[in-house]
């Protein structure tokens, strides 16, 4: 008998500690409880919603993602809930523990003798013996955990839940539409693949941590795509925000914009006015130190002139008359004051003999220039380095810059050489510049910048699409208007030459059949040098061919009259 | 509290202990003699200590009459066996006067005892008595007294009786009316002995050594170890269980089985719930618990209510076996008793 185990003399304290043994055994079963009743309410709620979900998913119905979740959610909670206020009483406990430990109604026995106050000694008896046993009584060993049948078919609803939510819908439960959203999303993840990997390397030479995450996202949309894991409208949503994305992307990690030409000439001007209002002070000064107030006036008046001005023309006016003063003085050797703003006005009309002329004239520089001179002279270089830096002439501008730290150092000679490597820089750019004028190719409109950058600019056969044949020109009343260029580092500078018409838009000013032959015979010509791809060759013919045949018929009414 | 109770745990105790003790001294006593029938020993042992009757049934020949006097001997108790037959007399049972000479000459009448004055009767073949004689012996078992001639005698306790009955000759018997059958705390069916006991009853009893049992323990002490064993404490749910139980044997019982409701007349008494008790309470004595729990209460069922069940005309055309019901109502009960938590 488990008497022994316990001490006798704390009889009084009896019902206590049975009590607490009993405690001690419901917060198992409370534990236990939760557990199953969780898992009722589990199955319960996943036996609704994996119909549900199916359902939905089948008929392309939006429904909140997480719902199914939050309700699970709801549902354990709801579980924890009830076990929480299960009624347990002692009796239920003591009974259960004793069928199940096997001790033949020892503890329901003892708990309802412990009531009575006046017990006899079986009584008492019966208590210390059960008080023995609930001591020993191990709670996971009465209760112990099993994995119960509401546990497995919970279990087996949520995997089928995850299944349902997750898997994309089998191709053969589709609908046609359905088959065809499927065949698009595949065909979009195929095309995002590659933007996503491009833009990853990029993002790796960048080192631009959003636009590696942006690959990754891309990445895993494309994977989405086509697993199917997205039905139409998510999926067109999450290319909204990628596109949006891509774009921002694509701004961080372009190259910056060249400069434009109108931005080198503006830079220049500005150099130039700084240029032409310094070197008007310093006249003046000189003309303050001789005593020529008179002339001093002018000159700072002319040097104020200068500060204000942005007119390029202005601009030009006051550097001829500051060089006629400079001359007269007999002062500032080194780069002609008009020098800047000349290059300016050139290089925005893309004069290319009148950059040759200025260019030349720095092998005119003197070489004994004096330190301020020569100081005079690297600003001046400096400014129209900075103007060409970033620009098709940017070679000439690194030259440029060679000579100015030549100048810095007072060498003479050495910014002499730097200058003439600067010629030569130019030569080159411009020869490229100019040849590019001269393309067939360009003129044509076939390479439209996509040539091969020796200054060849034959068109790169195999290439498809861009310019394949447009007339360029029309023959139309209006006058032609340049529309400026754009620099591109590296590349061929593509000069455009579009014949402004009164009326760009509604009808063509000449009727077709007018010029048809001449495109006609410029397209056989074309045909016959192979200067289309093999593959458009039979549908350019049946083009032309085509519009002959309908000025055949539009010419008939005409001769016929 | 009462004066007899047992006044601390420290007694019970020792007196559970004296209790289980002399039970194992009496088996084994008994067990030198008798072969087997460990489950009728048993259930010998919980009628005597719980103070009931006993009604053996068997065939001739398994030993019924040497349990019952191997069980006086063991416990030096008075035994008488009465061999009941259909010319049997109830004063042949109770004793009766008679007319005796003194040696003064004069004549008066003198009570003589019948056997049943003793301790522990053994009533052979009770169904061959008739009614009458049947009777006689059933004042006695109730009141432990006898009334002759208008003078009542009380018998000595403890008064036991162990009645035999042959279920195989029922040509010209007296069947045990209700009122007989309701007396007895059990009904034990003693079964035909296996091989192997077989083999031991031979060997025991045709050697030139006839084993016999010796005294284990006395009149007074059986008498107060039956005083601790009423002492036992019953849980409330058990004590349901019990009479829920008895009231399943009726067929008009919300918790009657369907069998006892198409084959029972007429369920089982109080006595029966009474019956179900004092054994359960000796039975959980003897398995070192001093609570009855709902086991005690399904091992004493059977024996306690197979003969408390008086089935209806159908029931008898059937041939139903009254175990059958008894098992069926525990199930019934039992299904609608089970208390345990959810998990």
């Amino acid at each position: 008998m488990a008497v022994e185990a316990v001490a006798l003399s704390s009889l009084p304290q009896a019902p206590r500690r049975l009590r607490r043994g009993l405690r001690r055994l419901r917060r198992r079963v409370r534990v236990l409880l939760a557990a199953r009743l969780t898992c009722v309410a589990l199955a319960a709620v996943a036996g609704i919603a994996v119909p549900a979900v199916v359902f939905l998913k089948l008929r392309g119905l939006w429904f909140p993602p997480l719902l199914p979740e939050l309700v699970l959610a709801a549902a354990m909670v709801v579980g924890c809930v009830a076990a929480l206020v299960w009624p347990l009483p002692d009796g239920l406990i003591a009974a259960s523990a004793d069928r199940r430990l096997g001790l033949r109604d020892r503890l329901g026995t003892a708990l309802q003798l412990v009531r009575d106050p006046e017990q006899t000694g079986m009584e008492q008896a019966v208590v210390w013996d059960a008080l023995g046993h609930v001591h020993v009584a191990q709670p996971g060993e009465a209760f112990p955990f099993r994995v119960t049948r509401a546990m497995k078919v919970a279990g087996a609803l949520l995997l089928l839940l995850g299944t349902a939510q997750l898997l994309p819908i089998p191709a053969l439960l589709l609908s046609p539409r359905g088959k065809e959203d499927r065949a698009l999303l595949r065909r979009e993840a195929a095309r995002i693949e590659p933007v996503a990997k491009q833009l990853e390397e990029e993002a790796k030479r960048a080192g631009d941590v959003e636009a590696k995450q942006l690959a990754k996202k891309l990445q895993l949309m494309a994977k989405e795509f086509q697993r199917g894991q997205l039905d139409r409208k998510k999926a067109l949503l999450k290319l909204e925000e990628a596109d949006r994305q891509l774009e921002k992307a694509a701004q961080r990690l372009a190259p910056p914009p060249p400069k434009t030409a109108a931005q080198a000439a503006d830079e220049m001007n500005r150099a130039a006015q700084r240029s032409l209002a310094a070197k008007a002070e310093n006249l003046a000064a000189q003309a303050a130190r001789s005593g020529d107030k008179q002339a001093e006036e002018k000159l700072r008046k002319l040097a104020e002139q200068a500060r204000k001005t942005q007119d390029p023309a202005a601009l030009k006016k006051l550097a001829q008359e500051l060089a006629k003063r400079q001359a007269k003085s007999g002062a500032g050797r080194g780069l002609p004051v008009d020098f800047l703003p000349q290059f300016s006005m050139a290089l925005s009309d893309q004069d290319w003999d009148k950059l040759s002329e200025l260019m030349e004239s720095l092998d005119d520089l003197p070489e004994d220039l004096s330190p301020e001179e020569l100081a005079r002279l690297e600003k001046d270089l400096r400014a129209l380095a900075k103007a060409l830096e970033k620009t098709d002439l940017s070679e000439l501008s690194k030259c440029l810059g060679e000579a100015c730290q030549a100048c810095k150092g007072g060498n003479c000679k050495l910014s002499a050489a730097a200058l003439a490597k600067a010629m030569a820089a130019y030569k080159k750019c411009a020869g490229r510049l100019k040849l590019a004028k001269a393309c067939k190719a360009c003129q044509s409109g076939y390479c439209m910048g996509i040539g091969p950058d020796d200054g060849s600019h034959k068109l790169i056969p195999g290439l498809s699409g861009a310019g394949l044949y447009t007339p360029r020109e029309t023959k139309t009343d209006g006058s032609y208007t340049k529309l400026p260029g754009q620099f591109q580092p590296g590349g061929p500078m593509i000069t455009t030459r579009e014949q402004g018409a009164p009326d760009q838009s509604g009808n063509s000013q000449v009727p077709y059949y007018e010029v048809i032959g001449e495109y006609s015979k410029a397209a056989e010509e074309a045909l016959s040098k192979e200067e289309v791809p093999a593959g458009y060759r039979g549908t350019v013919r049946e083009y032309f061919q085509s519009l002959q045949a309908g000025t055949e018929t539009e010419a008939k009414p005409k001769t016929e009259r | 509290m009462s004066e007899s109770a047992i006044p601390t745990q420290e007694e019970a105790a020792r007196q559970a202990e004296r209790f289980r003790r002399l039970v194992n001294d009496l088996k084994t006593e008994v067990g030198r003699v008798i072969v087997g029938m460990d489950a009728v020993v048993e259930n010998t042992l919980i009628a005597l200590l719980a103070g009931g009757h006993v009604l053996l049934e068997g065939v001739p020949g398994l030993g019924k009459t040497l349990l019952v006097r191997t069980l006086s001997d063991a416990l030096d108790l008075k035994f008488a066996r009465i061999q009941f037959t259909p010319d049997l007399m109830p004063a042949d049972i109770t004793g009766t006067n008679v007319l005796w000479e003194l040696p003064t000459g004069e004549r008066e009448f003198q009570f003589q005892p019948g056997p049943i004055f003793a301790n522990v009767i053994l009533a052979d073949e009770i169904n061959r008595a008739t009614p009458k004689t049947q009777s006689a012996l059933l004042e006695a078992m109730q009141e432990h007294s006898v009334t002759v001639a208008g003078v009542s005698r009380q018998l000595e306790e403890p008064f036991l009786v162990f009645a035999t009955q042959n279920p195989i000759e029922m040509e010209g018997t007296y069947p045990l009316p209700e009122a007989q059958l309701d007396r007895f705390i059990f009904k034990i069916r003693v079964d035909f002995p296996s091989l192997s006991e077989l083999h031991e009853i031979v060997n025991r009893t045709t050697g030139h050594l006839v084993p016999k049992a010796h005294q284990v323990a006395s009149r007074e002490e059986i008498l107060s170890l039956g005083a601790v064993a009423r002492q036992v404490a019953v849980a409330e749910h058990v004590q349901d269980f019990a009479l829920r139980l008895v009231l399943a044997t009726h067929p008009e019982g919300d918790q009657a089985a369907d069998s006892v409701k198409r084959f029972v007349r007429y369920g089982a008494s109080p006595r029966g719930a009474q019956a179900l008790i004092l054994a359960a309470k000796v039975r959980a004595l003897m398995s070192d618990r001093f609570n009855v729990a709902v086991e005690d209460i399904k091992a004493a069922a059977l024996p306690s209510l197979r003969h408390r069940l008086l089935p209806n005309f159908e029931g008898r055309a059937e041939g139903v076996n009254p175990d059958d019901l008894i098992r069926e109502a525990v199930a019934a009960v039992e299904a609608g008793a089970v208390r345990d938590v959810p998990v």
